[in-house]
């Protein structure tokens, strides 16, 4: 008998892989991150259902409020229209192959340790082991505003 | 209680179906948006994962994937508003000066 967490499960993780075939389909790029933004709301539904809703609002606010924001401004300067893309059919072979890997990969391991957990101390860990990887982040984030500043305003700019 | 291969398989086929939409189509915000379907991925696999082993190393890992991803996407689309000032365009199969 399947459960209502099962059945949230498979609700959700059928609305986003759907989600990802209408990306693949869709024409206008509007369309496109439409669906993107369908995705991420249910990325973050998944991340309430496994019990992190830290994560879940953290993926709102950065995803669903600022990187489709940037995409649709960044769409909006595209003009002109892309045709279908002649795709030569041995190029899908990559993924084809991550997937059997990564699947067989999948049913090797084994799981049956693992038992659910309830996010606790989560600052704590963030303050105390991590405090390193936060400074790198923090670094590479001022590299980075600094190098869109560079670009952006560069004389040169046809 | 949800078993933990359900979100395995669940981002082996979204990191399978982004690598696909990075290879189909040929413009640059596409291009973006199959990678955060990657990156979405990863942090899905980071999260339940730190969800059913009972630490939270995966969460915060989870948390730094977020705030990098965000920083790549800005400078993807930086690099994409340059890329259309130089070719009028953002297709990328326009890109020919590399070619041998």
């Amino acid at each position: 008998m399947i459960d209502l967490d099962e059945l949230t499960f498979i609700i959700i993780s059928s609305l986003m892989i759907s989600d990802i075939i209408l990306i693949l389909y869709s024409k206008k790029l509007i369309h496109t991150i439409i669906f993107l933004f369908f995705f991420l709301l249910m990325v973050a539904s998944i991340f309430i259902v496994i019990n992190s809703v830290f994560l879940a609002l953290a993926e709102l606010f950065i995803y669903n409020g600022g990187i489709v924001v940037l995409l649709t401004l960044g769409a909006s300067i595209a003009t002109d229209t892309f045709e279908d893309s002649k795709v030569k059919l041995y190029i899908l072979l990559v993924p084809a192959i991550i997937l059997l890997l990564l699947s067989i990969m999948a049913i090797k391991f084994n799981f049956s340790t693992i038992s659910q957990y309830s996010y606790q101390n989560l600052g704590m860990s963030i303050l105390s082991s991590y405090v390193f990887l936060f400074f790198i982040v923090a670094i590479v984030s001022i590299a980075t505003a600094l190098s869109v500043v560079y670009l952006l305003s560069k004389e040169d700019r046809t | 209680m949800i078993p933990f291969i359900w979100f395995t398989y669940l981002t082996i086929i979204i990191f399978s179906l982004g690598i696909v939409n990075i290879l189909i189509k040929r413009d640059g915000i596409n291009l973006v948006v199959g990678v955060e379907l990657i990156v979405n991925a990863a942090l899905i696999n980071f999260i339940s994962g730190s969800a059913y082993i009972l630490n939270n190393n995966g969460a915060v890992y989870g948390l730094l994937v977020l705030i990098t991803a965000v920083l790549e996407t800005v400078m993807l689309l930086v690099l994409l508003l340059v890329y259309f000032d130089h070719y009028g365009s953002l297709d990328f199969s326009r890109i020919r000066n590399l070619r041998g």
